[in-house]
C-alpha cells in the first residue's frame, strides 16, 4: 500500500453561510420565525451543511426574551482517517451526507446604553445524530466495508454576548460578539463583526465575518475557520 | 428591495456553483492500485526454461567440486536393464557386485568410477545400492514401481549421481505401504543415506504414494536442465536434512497429504535458476500436540532465492506458502506464492519466517486470501520499483 503521510497542523479553513428567513410577530410579545440556510468549507468549494429552522420566541419583561426552536440538520460530514503512529492510513471513511436534529432553548437578556445595545444568550442546545451505516475503506484488508455509526447526543451550552451600535439616521446597525460553546469542555469559540441593514420595517439584510477557534478535542472533527455570512429576514 | 434580494440570489449562487468539489484525501491511486492486485494463477508448468549459465568449479579445495559428475570419471559403466519379472545385467562388473531377485536388484560399490545405467520397465522392480564409494546412476528411459518400498533406495552415504540421459523420459513410483528391511530406512520413491545430484536433460517422474518422493538424509542439488515432476499423496515432495539447491531445471511438485510439504528441508535451501512450482493441497494436522501445516517450503535454515522462478500455491487449511524458521533473502527472480486455505488449526500464510525477510532484487508476489501475505520482520529495502503491501498481499519489484 502506498503509504499516506500525515498532514502538518491543518490550516484555518474559509467557507461561507448564506441564509433566507422569515418571521411573524402574532402578538406584542411573542414571535415565530423560519429559516434556511447554507454552509460551505474547504475554501467554499465544498457543500458543508444546509440547515432547515423554525422558532417561537417570547417576551418575558422588557430586557428577557425566551425562544425555543429546532433545526434540522442535513450535514456533509468530514471524512476520517485512521492512522498508524507511523502516519500510515488505516482506514478511511469519506465525507456523507447525514441528517441531524437540534431543538434548543434560549434566554436572552438585553440593556440599551446610549446608542449601544448590549445583549446576553444563554442557549442549551441538545443535537442528535441517529445511527447511520456508511462505507470505510481498509487499506490493511484493501476492501470496503461497512462501517457502523451509532446514534450520538451531544449537549452544549452556548453563551453568547454581543454589542450592536445604533447610528443616527442610518440604516446600517453595526455588531460585535462573542459566543463560547460549551460541552464537557470548552468546545469552540466564535468572534463575528458585521452589520445589519434595514430596509423599511420588513426586510433586513446582514453580512458578518466570524472567525472560529476549535479545541483541538473537538470530535466533530471541526477547524479553525473563517467565515463570511450573508443573510436576509423578512418581517411580517 | 428587489435588487438586495437579486444581489443575495447572485451571492449565494456564485457560492454555490464552485461548492461541489469533494475535499476528502485523494485515495484513488491506493484505491487503484489495491484494486489492481489480483490472485495470481498458478498451475503445472512443463514447457522449459532457460536457465543461467552454471559455472562447474575446477578446483579440488572447493567445497562442491565433487558435485559435479564432470569432475569425476565413471568409466566402469554397468548396464541394468529391467523388465516386469527379471533384470539383465551387462558390462564393468569389476568394482561392484550385483544380484537380483526378479526385477529387484542389490548393487555393492566395492570401489570407484561406478556408473549404473538403467533402462527398461518394471511394475514390481527396484534397485537398492550399498557400499562406502561415490557412483552414478543413469536413468535411460527407466520406469521401475516398487509396490512394497523405495524405486531406488541408496544405502550408500556417499554422493549418488542421478544423471538423466538426454530426451529420456524415466519414473519411478512406490507403493501405498512398505515392507522395512531392518537397518535399512527408506524414505521415499527415491531415497539416499547421501547427497543426491542429480543432473542431465531428461525428465524424471517421481511418484511417491506411501512416504516421500525425494529423500535424502544429506542434501539434494538439482543441476540446470533437469526436468522433474514429482507427486506424492502422503509424503513430502523433497524431503531432505542437509540442504536443497537448486541450480536451475523445470520442476513440478504437487503433493496432497495433510501437512506434507512440496519441498521439506532441515537446513539451507537455494534457488539460483530455472522454474519450480510447487502445489499442495494437504491440510493441518496435529501431531503429538503440535500442529503442523502443509507448505510449499519449509526449511528449518535459510531460503536464498538468487534467480529463476519460484511458483507455490497451497489450497489446504493452513497451507502456506513459504515457511523458514531462518530468513528469507532474496537477490534475483521471480517469486510468486499464492494460499487459498482457510485458518482453522493454522493460518494460511503466504510467507512466514520466524526471523528476516530480505529482498534486494528480482520480484515478489505474495497473497493469502485467508490470511497475511507475509508474517516475518521485514528489513527495509530501497532502489525498489515498485511496493504494494496490504494484510492479504506484498508485492516488491526491483
Amino acid at each position: 500500500m502506498a503509504s499516506v503521510a500525515l498532514p502538518t497542523v491543518a490550516a484555518d479553513d474559509f467557507g461561507t453561510s448564506y441564509s433566507l428567513g422569515a418571521e411573524h410577530k402574532i402578538s406584542k410579545k411573542a414571535s415565530v420565525g423560519a429559516e434556511v440556510e447554507l454552509r460551505t468549507r474547504n475554501d467554499s468549494k465544498t457543500l458543508d451543511r444546509w440547515s432547515f429552522g423554525a422558532d417561537v420566541e417570547y417576551k418575558l419583561c422588557k430586557p428577557l426574551k425566551l425562544s425555543v426552536g429546532y433545526n434540522l440538520l442535513y450535514d456533509n460530514n468530514l471524512e476520517k482517517i485512521t492512522r498508524a503512529d507511523d502516519g500510515e492510513a488505516l482506514k478511511w471513511r469519506p465525507s456523507h451526507w447525514g441528517f441531524r436534529s437540534r431543538f434548543n432553548l434560549s434566554l436572552t437578556g438585553s440593556v440599551d446604553v446610549g446608542r449601544f445595545s448590549l445583549s446576553l444568550r444563554e442557549r442549551y442546545q441538545f443535537t442528535f445524530r441517529p445511527e447511520k451505516t456508511v462505507d470505510r475503506y481498509d487499506f490493511v484488508d484493501k476492501e470496503w466495508e461497512t462501517d457502523h455509526m451509532g446514534s450520538k447526543r451531544k449537549h452544549v451550552l452556548r453563551s453568547k454576548a454581543e454589542v450592536d451600535y445604533n447610528i443616527r439616521h442610518c440604516a446600517f446597525t453595526p455588531f460585535a460578539n462573542a459566543e463560547l460553546f460549551n460541552g464537557l469542555q470548552l468546545d469552540k469559540a466564535r468572534f463575528q463583526v458585521g452589520t445589519s441593514y434595514k430596509i423599511g420595517k420588513r426586510h433586513v439584510l446582514k453580512a458578518y465575518y466570524q472567525y472560529q477557534v476549535v479545541n483541538d478535542d473537538d470530535d466533530d472533527n471541526e477547524t479553525n475557520s473563517h467565515l463570511v455570512g450573508l443573510s436576509y429576514k423578512f418581517k411580517f | 428591495m428587489k435588487k438586495a434580494l437579486f444581489i443575495i440570489a447572485i451571492a449565494a449562487l456564485a457560492a454555490i456553483t464552485p461548492s461541489c468539489v469533494n475535499d476528502d484525501t485523494d485515495f484513488s491511486k491506493v484505491i487503484a492500485d489495491n484494486d489492481s492486485v489480483t490472485i495470481r494463477t498458478i498451475s503445472i508448468d512443463d514447457s522449459p526454461t532457460i536457465d543461467s549459465a552454471e559455472v562447474i568449479p575446477t578446483s579440488e579445495s572447493d567445497i562442491y567440486y565433487d558435485d559435479y559428475i564432470e569432475n569425476q570419471s565413471l568409466e566402469r559403466v554397468v548396464n541394468i536393464t529391467l523388465s516386469d519379472a527379471d533384470a539383465s545385467v551387462s558390462g564393468d562388473q569389476s568394482r561392484c557386485a550385483i544380484t537380483h531377485e526378479g526385477a529387484h536388484v542389490k548393487v555393492y560399490i566395492t570401489g570407484k568410477k561406478v556408473l549404473l545405467k538403467m533402462s527398461g520397465a518394471t511394475a514390481n522392480g527396484s534397485i537398492t545400492v550399498y557400499g562406502d564409494n561415490k557412483f552414478g546412476i543413469m536413468l535411460c528411459g527407466a520406469q521401475i514401481h516398487n509396490p512394497h518400498g523405495a524405486a531406488i533406495n541408496c544405502q550408500n552415504k556417499k554422493r549418488m549421481y542421478v544423471v538423466l540421459q538426454d530426451g529420456s523420459v524415466n519414473k519411478l513410483s512406490d507403493g501405498s505401504s512398505y515392507q522395512d528391511i531392518e537397518g535399512e530406512a527408506q524414505k521415499g520413491t527415491l531415497f539416499s543415506e547421501g547427497k543426491i545430484i542429480i543432473s542431465g536433460k531428461g525428465l524424471l517422474q517421481v511418484e511417491g504414494n506411501a512416504r516421500n518422493g525425494i529423500a535424502t538424509d544429506d542434501y539434494l542439488r538439482i543441476r540446470p536442465g533437469v526436468h522433474t515432476s514429482i507427486t506424492t499423496s502422503v509424503g513430502h515432495g523433497i524431503k531432505a536434512n542437509d540442504g536443497v539447491m537448486i541450480d536451475g531445471g523445470v520442476h513440478n511438485i504437487v503433493t496432497r497429504g495433510n501437512g506434507a510439504r512440496g519441498i521439506r528441508c532441515e537446513s539451507l535451501v537455494t534457488v539460483k535458476s530455472g522454474r519450480t512450482t510447487v502445489i499442495t493441497s494437504g491440510a493441518s494436522i496435529i501431531e503429538d500436540a503440535d500442529t503442523t501445516s502443509a507448505a510449499c517450503i519449509k526449511a528449518d535454515g535459510t531460503l536464498v532465492v538468487s534467480g529463476g522462478a519460484l511458483r507455490l500455491k497451497s489450497t489446504g487449511e493452513g497451507g502456506k506458502g513459504i515457511n523458514v524458521a531462518g530468513n528469507y533473502t532474496q537477490t534475483g527472480g521471480s517469486v510468486t506464492v499464492v494460499t487459498l486455505g482457510d485458518n482453522v488449526l493454522s493460518s494460511a500464510k503466504g510467507v512466514k519466517t520466524d526471523n528476516e525477510l530480505h529482498i534486494s532484487g528480482g520480484t515478489f508476489y505474495s497473497y493469502s486470501v485467508k490470511s497475511y501475505a507475509v508474517d516475518a520482520i521485514i528489513v527495509p529495502y530501497k532502489g525498489y520499483k515498485k511496493l504494494l503491501k496490504a494484510k492479504r498481499y506484498y508485492i516488491v519489484e526491483f
